[in-house]
């Protein structure tokens, strides 16, 4: 790697995976890093190939010493890496502990390697003549067997041993039969499965014992397991064969065990031909083999949406005691899903069990499963994360996250003492209880709400008046006790509870409100609503050292308004005072859906409601005051309900009163930010998430997450809307039933999953998560190829974060992200656009992002900073289509900010903004954004040729004449001119844009390009090619005339297309300047150029260039380049973003400028 | 993407369907020709990876039907146009008459692939495997009916041999270029035992990571060695072809199936080119870097299809009433086929549990 160059970060797919013990050892390009597993520390990270991917980890050995020996390979390129803890003495190892690590020589195979098997045995026994500790065998791509030893300096020496038949392979798997002989299984491009045999040493032969015909695609996924007894008494003895393909199919073949077997046609010993597909073998033999391996096909599944990359045992070695095992494939759909095979009387059987889906986008491509009693799974995927959980293979431990239990109505009962029960006036309940009669049929009785008060108890109320406690205590035990009986909420009750109090809430049909105190086990009356209460929301509003204050509102059935209700619950005397009520001047038929208070004074109260419409209300009331109309912000999600709100207060702002957080069945979750004085609620946040359309509420912990909770199809799902993670999910058969949720918050304000009770078939359940359903050791990104970056050039106004990264890729998503130096993450997910994203860019304030994709999609993006959410962003507009039915692409487009008072944090802003389409239109409009409302005007219009453009930059925007730059897949570069086009008028004409002058620069597609302004007329243009080649054009703008333009072309500047740029003036005087240049390419090389410009050379000398760096990136097709915004001191670092299709973005730099 | 919005968006895509070609890539081998004049004097051509035989049908209109193509099958009349409104060069108009017929005399034509291929007139299609040995024989039978086994090369060797092959991606970068060169260098072994000297190569590359090594190897086989990118081929697509002209083996060279070539098992020795600034008759000042150390060669590129035709990036207006054709031939079953009339039978997901 060039000096020059430096990767400071990377993102890109994660290819291979190796647990070992408490570390998981990861690789995405040449990274190598070594995670510990329980804290997800990342302990150490080394380049460990100078310019290729890792594609496998193997563990070697682990030496006494405590030094783990590992073999890593990718492509043909073979490598020792010895890990080296560095532990404090009389200390137990743990992850602050270091870890070193010792790089072997590389060494290059004879081929790609497609599988790798470490012999367990020593080097010694297999006749081998060298002294390694151990040593491994691989195979390659072209079906050759070859072993691998460790020398004495960590160089690797290959042998060749055997070869299979020839034909390409797409996978392999491998293992030591003995330790001096080896079983192989080869899977081809054409589906067919080649299992051979072969002894350890160099020369010696393959045996050919099966052909395994069946699979109607490539073989992607081979996996031979250890020997099993197929029969208790251990002589029927075989290997299975796990196989998967792109024929969707997980296969399960039986080997049985016999060294004379030989597949038909390969009796007289592998001559190295593979005859089927090449039509020499027999139809007699043909028939022979698909017999044969229809016979030892025992089983086969589907299961996978798409092509499956690999399939793993889990616990192979169950088999012998249950007859059954587990199985993990992962796949192009992202899933890892588990199976199982077993045995019944009616032969093998594989059954899907689990399903995971933890990754973005598309391909998990690694995994690595240990063999502990419930197995950790650890999967990486295209979207570069790495993500790992257990999974329960026994009943020995209690599981983390598992369906507690379920009742029947029966069950309950009797777990509660009262089935059967004739009276229950022996409870010795408060006077004002009426004793009364048990239900005459328990049967016919039916649960009717439940409210969790804490982790471990529930409150229910059934259909006929019963009150009872669910509690579990700390060994686990869990247990029914009866409450009450309570006539008024027999045949209807509601209740709610807080999350942070033992307090619950129920009322009935004649308007009692009860609170039930789990402290005292107490159930009273506190207040009396005048008539059947439709909705209960509680919320604490405040606490004090003694007295904790609660806010109700009830709303009524019928023509009734609603009621807000202060309580205060004084914690010594444990007395709940009513301390005012208020009726909320309501119109009887709006549908209150959801409640939180706002800011409260000394005796002044405040209160949101939101509705089924959509609307949220704001009511105050305080002293002797009565209550205020109600502020009403509009549509907050559409026409939807609202069925969430949170309120966070401004605290100590001048401007701003607070934020409203709200969740609705829109999807979205929005912040609305209400300023303290004036009326104008400013709408600062609203994106869509990925749950689908049925939130049901939201929760911000301690530590000021958002979290989110509803259902998404059958499933309720928990939510992390601030980590972009699920933690938790419960196949809950649908939406329309009663159900309860309260999440798990741990001491240090964590929140770690949850308890969710719901009904399900007169079945009551609570299913239960300790830990979030899956752990990230590394986060990841798009699941799909990113196809535009952009790095905001200030950071944003109030905000923490440094300049925010906008990455928008194919999967329709546009990412924003921080970057603290050494890692990416994610802080909102934009999800608007139906087509992938084609370019983005952002207003010079950072302020705005501006978005294009297909389908003339051009969105206009507003961000701003807001608690909880970090960075709010309001999709605050959409530039109108030519026509509804276009299917044009945006290709890419220009925006310069003409506002007046430029800068301005919260003015209007004006932007002039031109786009160019795959149709060789050119459209430019005026935008104007006034009080998060924007307004296109049509400007200019103008068509090139045919052919798509691909490129749109301004050399100058100004009052007169305004000089647009074009680019499109013909090679050419264009320059246009428009006049008066940033005068504001009222109503402006359409005109066309003036054509100033074409030349070519290269013989195809201009696939990037940047400007470089030099001084008033002179600009240096950077354009890249898919010919290869880069060019450079000076470009001078005459006050009158055509401008002149000269080119300099650099053809073969890269052995593939140019597809990203980027430019920066380094130094200049009057008429000398030193510029520096990065281009990228689809040959993962990423070269630095030097240029120097003397405008006073009027010939082919008067531009220089120079190569200063050449460096390798794992990023494949790189797609753009953006530049950090630079510091204002210290040593001139440059950084430059890429983005490419799967992976997420490297770093170079530093790059020392002179 | 249905057919008619493909229409729109892909103008090779229609113009294969209403000029009657198997698949869009005809267009790219027709505009290779256009830029390389490959079928000059040719009669003998190998096909290799030809399913679903869009190359196949190409040489048989040209080479035994004698049918000419030209611009005016790929031109957009509208660019051309738009091109002289800026003053930029375009091509001669071509005259309008229908060329007759040229059939040529002796033309052999041999079609290899593993998959399943509709017979062309007068095509000889093998099923078999390109990397094998054994297909070397069953070749050179079908080139020439008394080919003698006991002589390895061919008696009457061959003018030209063509590869369209690729594989299906998968999404891991690294693989796919590997599989794609081995497909390459597959057919590269294949054409050393069948080409005359002097004889063309062209084959589909992918341009990505290591490309160079690969160009400099063809360099040792080949005098002239070209990449191209004809306009029918989408921008978006790191797919692109060598032209290999000039076929001069080295001395000794012994081309055999058994012992194939591989990467780097020949020296790449080239003399490399120093930088040279020259001044091109348009006036772009030209800067070649010169050439690459450690045995890497960049290839010049050369685009082909004129800058009149169609682009298969731009999207396209097509006339309110113009009929949606069908493809010529419908593709070829996928392996997951079964799989989704399966998943369709199950009503969606397999009838699976769903995922936790």
């Amino acid at each position: 790697m060039s000096s020059f160059l430096q990767i400071i970060s990377s993102r890109t797919p994660v290819t291979a995976l190796c647990l070992l013990d408490d570390l998981v050892v990861s690789a995405d390009g040449p990274f190598l890093r070594i995670y510990h597993y329980e804290t997800g520390q990342l302990l150490f990270w080394t380049n460990a190939f100078d310019d290729q991917t890792i594609h496998g980890i193997a563990h070697v050995a682990k030496l006494a010493s405590g030094h783990v020996h590992l073999l890593i390979w990718g492509r043909s390129m073979l490598r020792l890496v010895i890990l080296v803890p560095i532990s404090k003495a009389n200390t137990v190892p743990g992850p602050q502990d270091g870890l070193k690590i010792f790089l072997g020589q590389s060494t290059k195979a004879p081929g790609w390697i497609l599988a790798l098997a470490v012999n367990a045995g020593s080097g010694q026994s297999s006749g081998m003549n060298c002294d390694c500790t151990a040593h491994a065998a691989f195979l390659t791509a072209q079906n050759v067997l070859y072993t691998a030893c460790p020398t004495d300096r960590a160089a690797l020496l290959v042998h060749e041993v055997a070869a299979g038949p020839r034909c390409i392979l797409y996978s392999a798997n491998l293992i030591w039969d003995s330790s001096f002989s080896l079983l192989v299984a080869a899977g081809t491009a054409f589906g067919d499965i080649i299992v051979w045999s072969t002894a350890a040493s160099p020369g010696s032969t393959a045996c050919v014992h099966y052909i395994l015909t069946g699979h109607e695609g490539s073989i992607f996924g081979l996996q031979i397991s250890e020997r099993l007894p197929l029969d208790m008494e251990g002589q029927k003895i075989a290997r299975f064969l796990a196989s998967c393909s792109d024929d969707r199919t997980i296969r399960i073949w039986l080997l049985r065990e016999d060294p004379g077997l030989r597949a038909p046609g390969y009796e007289e010993g592998a001559s190295g031909q593979y005859l089927e597909q090449t039509g020499f073998l027999s139809k007699n033999e043909k028939r022979k083999i698909d017999d044969l391996s229809s016979s030892l096909c025992v089983a086969s599944a589907m299961g996978h949406a798409s092509r499956i990359w690999g399939v793993r045992y889990i616990n192979a070695a169950s088999w012998l005691k249950t007859q059954s095992m587990k199985l993990l494939s992962i796949g192009e759909d992202a899933t890892s899903q588990v199976w199982e095979l077993d045995e019944k009387e009616n032969g093998f059987a594989l059954h899907h069990r689990a399903s995971f889906a933890h990754h973005f986008g598309k391909n998990i491509w690694s995994v690595a499963v240990d063999s502990a009693a419930n197995p950790r799974i650890v999967t990486g995927g295209a979207d570069g994360a790495i993500t790992a959980r257990r999974l329960q293979t026994d009943q020995v431990e209690a599981p983390l996250s598992t369906l507690l239990a379920t009742w029947s109505m029966e069950s309950m009962l009797e777990s509660a003492d009262l089935f059967c029960q004739q009276t229950l006036n022996s409870f010795g309940k408060p006077a004002h209880f009426a004793a009364v009669s048990a239900p005459k049929n328990c049967k016919a009785d039916f649960f009717r709400s439940y409210i969790f008060i804490q982790e471990t108890a529930l409150l229910m109320t059934t259909n006929e008046g019963l009150v009872l406690l669910f509690q579990e205590d700390e060994t686990g035990f869990r247990r029914w006790s009866h409450i009450a009986t309570l006539s008024d909420i027999a045949g209807y009750s509601v209740a709610a509870g807080v999350p942070q109090k033992p307090l619950a809430f129920l009322a009935g049909a004649e308007g009692a409100v009860y609170v039930f105190d789990m402290k005292g086990r107490t159930m009273m009356p506190v207040f009396r609503v005048g008539g059947k209460v439709a909705g209960l929301f509680v919320e604490l509003v405040k606490t004090t050292e003694d007295v904790d204050t609660y806010g109700l509102v009830a709303t009524l059935m019928g023509n009734s308004p609603p009621q807000h209700i202060i309580l205060a619950h004084h914690r010594l005397s444990e007395d709940i005072l009513v301390v005012r009520r208020v009726v909320l001047p309501l119109e009887p038929s709006v549908m209150v859906t959801s409640m939180t208070h706002g800011p409260t004074g000394r005796d002044q109260w405040s209160v949101f409601l939101g509705l089924r419409n959509g609307d949220a209300l704001m009511f105050s009331h305080g002293g002797s005051e009565g209550v205020t109309q109600p502020y009403t912000i509009p549509r907050v999600h559409r026409g939807e309900t609202i069925t969430g709100l949170r309120w966070l207060s401004g605290k100590d702002s001048q401007d701003v009163l607070g934020w409203l957080v709200s969740v609705g069945r829109d999807g979205a979750c929005a912040v609305n930010q209400i300023p303290q004085s004036g009326s104008n609620v400013l709408l600062v946040h609203k994106l869509t998430l990925s749950l689908g359309s049925n939130l049901e509420g939201l929760y911000i912990s301690p530590k000021n997450e958002l979290f989110v909770y509803g259902f998404h199809g059958t499933r309720f799902i928990f939510h992390n809307a601030s980590l972009h993670r699920s933690i938790m999910t419960v196949e809950s058969g649908g939406v329309h039933r009663v159900w309860t949720f309260k999440p798990n918050v741990t001491t240090d304000g964590g929140i770690t999953g949850g308890r969710f009770a719901w009904t399900k078939a007169s079945q009551f359940m609570i299913y239960t998560s300790q830990e979030a359903n899956h752990r990230v050791i590394q986060p990841g990104g798009h699941g799909r190829e990113i196809k535009a970056c952009a790095i905001a050039p200030v950071v944003l106004s109030g905000s923490k974060l440094g300049p925010l990264i906008a990455t928008g890729a194919e999967d329709t998503d546009i990412r924003l992200s921080s970057y603290d130096g050494t890692t990416f993450r994610c802080v909102s997910i934009l999800r608007k656009h139906v087509t992938g994203i084609q370019s983005l860019k952002w207003s010079s304030d950072g302020r705005f992002l501006f978005s294009s994709g297909g389908f003339e999609e051009f969105f206009v993006w507003r961000l701003r900073s807001v608690p909880s959410v970090e960075v709010g962003v309001v999709r605050e507009s959409a530039c109108p289509m030519s026509n509804e039915k276009s299917d044009l692409r945006i290709t890419s487009f220009a925006v310069e900010d003409i506002s007046e008072s430029k800068g301005k944090q919260d003015g209007d802003a004006m932007f002039l903004i031109t786009m160019v389409y795959s149709n060789s239109t050119i459209r430019t409009f005026t935008y104007i954004s006034s009080n998060s409302k924007g307004t296109w005007t049509l400007r200019a219009t103008h068509r090139y040729t045919s052919a798509c453009l691909t490129q749109c930059s301004y050399l100058s925007v100004d009052a007169g004449t305004s000089i647009l730059l074009t680019a499109a897949t013909d090679g050419h570069i264009s320059l246009w001119s428009m006049s008066g086009i940033t005068e504001l008028k009222a109503s402006p004409d359409v005109t066309e844009i003036e054509w100033l002058g074409t030349i070519r620069v290269h013989q195809s597609s201009v696939k990037a390009m940047s400007v470089v302004r030099l001084n008033r007329d002179n600009h240096l243009i950077l354009s890249g090619g898919d010919d290869n080649a880069l060019g450079l054009t000076h470009c001078v703008l005459h006050k009158t005339g055509s401008p002149g333009m000269s080119v300099l072309l650099i053809p073969r500047a890269h052995a593939a297309a140019i597809t990203a740029t980027a430019l920066w003036l380094g130094v200049s005087s009057q008429m000398k300047f030193g510029l520096y240049a990065v281009s990228g390419s689809n040959d993962q090389r990423v070269r630095v150029w030097g240029i120097s410009m003397d405008l006073e050379r009027s010939d082919e000398h008067g531009v220089v260039l120079r190569k200063l760096g050449n460096g390798y990136t794992a990023v494949a097709d790189v797609s753009s380049m953006a530049l950090f915004p630079s510091c204002d001191s210290g040593p001139r670092r440059v950084e430059v973003l890429l983005s490419a299709p799967l992976s997420e973005s490297v770093i170079f730099g530093p790059w020392l400028l002179a | 993407m249905g057919k008619s919005s493909k229409d729109k968006r892909d103008a090779y895509y229609r113009l294969a369907k209403e000029q009657g070609w198997r698949a869009r890539s005809a267009f790219k081998l027709l505009q290779l020709d256009e830029e390389f004049n490959l079928f000059e004097g040719v009669t003998r051509v190998v096909d290799l990876c030809a399913a679903p035989g869009s190359w196949s049908q190409v040489l048989s209109r040209i080479l035994i039907k004698g049918e000419s193509f030209g611009r005016s099958a790929w031109e957009d009349r509208f660019a051309r146009d738009r091109m002289a409104a800026f003053g930029l060069p375009s091509p001669p108009e071509e005259p309008a008459e229908t060329p007759q017929l040229k059939p040529r005399k002796d033309v052999k034509i041999v079609s290899i692939d593993l998959q399943p291929m509709s017979p062309l007139e007068g095509i000889t299609t093998l099923k078999a495997d390109i990397t094998h040995p054994s297909t070397i024989p069953l070749l050179l039978k079908a080139l020439d009916e008394d080919y003698d086994p006991s002589s390895p090369s061919a008696a009457q060797p061959v003018d030209l041999v063509i590869s369209d092959g690729a594989p299906d991606v998968t999404g891991l970068h690294d693989l796919d270029i590997y599989v794609q060169s081995q497909l390459l260098w597959a057919a590269l072994n294949l054409a050393l035992c069948v080409l005359k000297p002097g004889g063309k190569f062209v084959a589909k590359i992918f341009r990505a990571n290591e490309v160079d090594l690969l160009y400099a190897q063809l360099r040792v086989m080949f005098a002239r060695v070209h990449v191209s990118k004809p306009r029918s081929s989408r921008a978006s697509s790191i797919e692109a072809f060598v032209v290999c002209e000039g076929f001069q083996p080295p001395p000794g060279f012994k081309a055999s199936l058994e012992n194939p070539l591989g990467p780097k098992s020949v020296p790449a020795k080239l003399e490399p080119q120093a930088p040279l600034r020259t001044v091109r008759e348009d006036g772009v000042t030209v800067l070649d870097l010169g050439d690459e150390e450690d045995g890497r060669w960049i290839a010049p590129f050369l685009a082909c299809g004129d800058l009149s035709a169609f682009d298969s990036d731009a999207t396209y207006q097509l006339p309110k009433d113009r009929v949606t054709l069908d493809p010529v031939q419908p593709p070829t079953a996928p392996p997951y086929r079964r799989a989704l009339e399966m998943r369709k039978a199950a009503g969606g997901a397999y009838g699976k549990t769903k995922g936790v």
